[in-house]
């Protein structure tokens, strides 16, 4: 039996309470690595583009991007302890760093490859074509692509609680065994994933600063949808 | 509801039971809520408003608790006044015809200055200065509203 998107939100909260300190202390972490990450980023743009300082942009924040996918498997590790109703160690944000961190990466990487090509696909459109067709054009990548790369997105958001779980798992294992456990369950993670809209509104008045707690909220019943899918499956 | 959340007491997995008493959510709702309501000529209520509608949509479990309760009727109407003051002060710029003076001057602000964030501040005091002067001014020739910006 699945649980529908409100008793998933309900089961998150009640699984937060008492836990919210550690919680907001594991988003506290990766939002200053984020923010670490982006004003690096940010300062090396504002520079002169030179074709090596635009290689350089490329290596580093790729780099930077892969770094913070381990944080953020760290973040989903403490939200799977929280539960089993655990207090999470700080060592448990960096868990992805220490057993077989390549599984993430590469996982993060073909993600990265895909919106690269998204994106690249959307310059070469505006590029390529002029006048009335350029709309219809932007519209239709836009949109075909995005459903592609949500329907990626989705059938591989299980192989990070696979990884933390099972550690002698393989990356292409992990990544079969998402997708076989993700077959018709995306619609449920992405009504789940769309119903936090809202929540995310108040951050553009606080500045960014209710993001602390929407977001291990959001992370929360993301988890607890793991576990139920991956408590179907045995 | 599946059967993870259905499992017996004591499972290292069930939730607990929701506390009456003693939710920190709520308390921050609550007092998230009166800091909104007490900051609200300073513009605090904007932050300290969605702050608390935040936690004490998160207290809840099967119902609000009173704290939480509390914290969030307060943020609502904090943040409603702080919102019909806006649109108030908005609304009277336009009418006097300084709202396409503040507009023009604050554009003209370049954003890679240092001082970006003070001249934007000094621009709108200046014309709330000016509103304020205009409102207050007795009534006549001499008190009439002029408007069209700052010279």
């Amino acid at each position: 039996m699945t649980s529908s998107v409100k008793m998933l939100k309900y089961h998150a909260r009640i699984a937060l309470k008492g836990f919210w300190s550690a919680a907001v202390s594991g988003m506290l972490i990766y939002a200053a690595a984020m923010i670490l990450a982006a004003s690096l980023m940010l300062r090396l743009m504002t520079a002169e583009a030179t074709p090596f300082r635009l290689l350089l942009i490329f290596g580093i924040g790729l780099i930077l991007k892969l770094l913070t996918s381990l944080l953020r498997a760290g973040l989903i590790n403490c939200h799977l302890i929280i539960l089993r109703r655990e207090r999470p160690k700080i060592s448990a944000l960096f868990a992805a760093f220490r057993s077989w961190a390549d599984r993430y990466l590469f996982v993060e990487l073909i993600l990265t490859a895909a919106e690269a090509l998204y994106a690249g696909g959307l310059i070469l459109i505006a590029r390529s074509f002029t006048g009335v067709l350029l709309l219809p054009a932007l519209l239709i990548w836009t949109a075909a692509g995005g459903i592609l790369l949500a329907v990626l997105s989705l059938t591989l958001a299980l192989t990070t609680p696979l990884f933390l779980t099972e550690a002698d798992l393989s990356f292409g294992d992990g990544m079969r065994k998402s997708a076989a456990l993700m077959k018709g369950q995306r619609l449920r993670l992405l009504r789940l994933i769309i119903s936090y809209i809202g929540w995310f509104v108040p951050a553009v008045f606080t500045g960014g600063l209710s993001l602390l707690w929407t977001t291990p909220y959001l992370l929360q019943s993301t988890c607890g949808f793991f576990r139920e899918v991956m408590d179907q499956y045995r | 509801m599946s059967d993870y959340y259905n499992e017996p007491a004591g499972s290292p997995v069930t939730p607990p039971r929701p506390a009456p008493k003693g939710d920190a959510m709520a308390l921050m709702a609550l007092l998230c809520g009166s800091a909104a309501l007490l900051s609200f000529m300073f513009g605090g209520s904007l932050l300290m408003g969605s702050l608390g509608i935040v936690f004490a949509l998160l207290s809840r479990t099967d119902r609000m608790t009173s704290q939480a309760r509390a914290g969030f009727i307060m943020s609502l109407v904090s943040l409603f006044f702080y919102t019909l003051c806006v649109a108030v002060v908005f609304y009277t710029l336009s009418a006097t015809g300084l709202l396409d003076g503040l507009i023009r001057d604050i554009l003209a602000v370049d954003p890679a200055s240092p001082n970006a964030y003070n001249d934007i501040f000094s621009v709108l005091q200046q014309y709330l200065t000016q509103l304020y002067g205009m409102i207050t001014a007795p009534a006549g020739p001499a008190g009439a509203l002029t408007g069209g910006g700052l010279v």
